[in-house]
């Protein structure tokens, strides 16, 4: 089932004035319920740009976004609503904490929806617990948590909205290593959990990879490539020219395959590339 | 959207306007607020407003910039017309309703008001959209220079502006995303009465604050740490430098503030 879907999408900033710059053009894509899908793109290709229209925040100059079966731009349509249904997490979203304590931060949320004090807390106490934000944290300011510890309170302020569609600006962005991947595998949890859509905007082709069913290339505004992970990554060369590249594990296996070693392409992650290589490895020694 | 407001942003370009020497812009704009508050008579004023839209031209300002920037007086314009227009008294009454009453001269001084807001507004606007910030700051304090003499911190109030006038934009473009992030979560800045309102905004002023205490510490440790100390013995990369067409200029200025102000007393 189609829950959401962009069609021509067209968005230019400052129109009329000397800092015009066609930020979007002519964007369309579709988005299956429970769908995991990745945004890659350059810096300054526009990402940031396509997700604040996802949840109305931006208007299109032209194009619509159907959601649900309804044209958000429709009038009449509840913008209100369109908000709780799609779930935006900004880029560093640490700078939107502002609450005396953790929990009622996360329940920022959940009380402007008009939920019950009973709701509420259940709420909160489920989405903290999806992103292993412990209760002992919940009296403490915001203020005082390390950067990671902000990054996932902020990511539960959106997930205790328990929106339909959970969209995330470089969810891992500035984060070390492990934080990156604490933070990409409880997203990938929560999705497997609820069963919710799931769209991130990342730089990392790696996790794009790991845990994206699909992935839209964005260039210079354009909708460049739409497909599954393997689909896109196949295509090493084109994503070349446009400043982007392939998972690095990938690309060794494609540099093996234009050397003639019958290796498969579709590999992201080390231990299936050690599979791959393993047999190989043995033939030769042979 | 905030972004809209255009007012103390630059816009880059090669114009004469562009080129004026700031120490100069600064005099200009004082000269030619003394000419708007001197223009009594109809050709001054009139003279007045062709001056503006022919600088505006001639920087090669876009005059929908100029509008975009007159937006956000449109209501204090409104009030004041409707405040001047019933409630003037005049000898030349034009139509009466209760304590209302319409005058000419109500009339009259409400044409001249608006003329006045809109000349003031477009004619200091051109001073920032023609020079840039830091250009501005060191010709304020080229200008002050002389107030040195008796102690008074011209160096240091020209690098609070410059840092002052460097962050508007980047204060406006936090305010809109931190606005955005708020939003998303259901927030809601448009419904309710005047307390529920203010309340509204706290979700945007303490990340605000904070960010902005969190940016003047680290600013400050940046300048220390390339051994700021203050305008004591310290250079310019750029000296402001006057010429032919500035003196040029300034003589345009006086003749046409000089011209204004005596029509004032010529009766046709
Ligand atoms: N508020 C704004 N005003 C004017 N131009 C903008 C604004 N925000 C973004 N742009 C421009 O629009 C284009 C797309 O920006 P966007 O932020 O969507 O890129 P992005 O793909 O998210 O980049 P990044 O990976 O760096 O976050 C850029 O060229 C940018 O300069
Ligand atoms: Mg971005």
């Amino acid at each position: 089932m189609t829950v959401l879907e962009v069609k021509n999408l067209s968005y230019s900033y400052g129109s009329g004035t000397p800092f015009y710059k066609k930020a979007l053009s002519d964007i369309s894509f579709k988005i299956e319920k429970g769908e995991f899908v990745a945004i890659i793109g350059h810096t300054g290709s526009g990402k940031s740009t396509l997700v604040s229209h996802l949840n109305a925040l931006t208007r299109a100059q032209s194009g619509s976004i159907i959601l649900n079966g309804e044209d958000i731009y429709k009038k009449g349509y509840n913008i209100k609503k369109a908000r709780q249904t799609v779930g935006l997490v900004f880029q560093y979203p640490e700078y939107q904490l502002f609450e005396e304590t953790v929990y009622r931060d996360i329940a920022f949320g959940p009380k402007n929806m008009g939920l019950s004090e009973s709701e509420i807390k259940s709420r909160v106490i489920s989405a903290a617990s999806a992103l292993e934000i412990d209760k002992s944290m919940f009296n403490s300011s915001p203020f005082e948590l390390s950067g990671g510890q902000k990054r996932r309170v902020a990511i539960a302020g959106v997930i205790a909205m328990n929106p339909e569609i959970l969209v995330l600006d470089e969810p891992a962005a500035g984060l070390d290593p492990k934080g990156r991947d604490r933070v990409m595998r409880l997203i990938s949890e929560y999705r497997k959990n609820t069963g919710n859509t799931v769209i991130i905007v990342s730089h990392s082709m790696q996790d794009a990879a790991n845990y994206a069913d699909r992935v839209l290339v964005l260039n210079e505004g354009k909708l460049y490539l739409n497909g599954t992970v393997d689909e896109v990554f196949e295509k090493a060369d084109e994503l070349e020219s446009i400043g982007l590249s392939v998972p690095p594990i990938t690309k060794i296996l494609i540099e093996l395959h234009k050397k003639g070693y019958a290796v498969p392409l579709n590999v992201y992650t080390a231990e299936d590339a050690a599979k791959a290589l393993l047999p190989l490895l043995k033939k030769e020694v042979k | 959207m905030l972004s809209d407001i255009t007012i103390g942003q630059m816009f880059p370009g090669n114009s004469l306007i562009h080129k004026l020497d700031a120490r100069y812009k600064i005099v200009f704009t004082i000269i030619f607020m003394v000419m708007l508050f001197c223009a009594n008579s109809l050709i001054g004023m009139a003279i007045t407003l062709l001056f503006v839209i022919f600088i505006y031209l001639l920087a090669k300002i876009p005059l929908t910039m100029l509008l975009k920037s007159l937006k956000p007086i449109i209501p204090i314009v409104i009030f004041m017309t409707v405040f001047n227009v019933f409630f003037y008294s005049g000898e030349t009454v034009i139509f009466k309703w209760g304590i209302i009453k319409l005058t000419l001269e109500g009339l009259k001084m409400t044409g001249v008001m608006m003329f006045r807001v809109i000349s003031v507004i477009s004619g200091t606007a051109m001073l920032t959209y023609t020079t840039s910030s830091i250009e501005l700051t060191d010709a304020i304090e080229s200008l002050m220079s002389p107030l040195k003499k008796v102690k008074f911190p011209v160096h240091d109030l020209s690098m609070m502006m410059t840092i002052a006038l460097r962050f508007i934009p980047t204060l406006i473009e936090e305010t809109d995303k931190i606005m955005s992030a708020q939003k998303s979560r259901g927030a809601d800045f448009e419904s309710g009465n005047i307390i529920k309102r203010a309340k509204a905004l706290m979700p945007i002023l303490i990340p605000l604050f904070l960010s902005a205490v969190t940016r003047a510490g680290e600013l400050a440790t940046a300048m220390e740490s390339r051994c700021y100390r203050g305008g004591e013995g310290r250079t310019k990369m750029k000296q402001p430098k006057s010429d032919k067409r500035d003196y040029i200029s300034l003589v345009f200025m006086i003749v046409l503030t000089a011209l204004v102000i005596s029509l004032n007393y010529i009766k046709f």
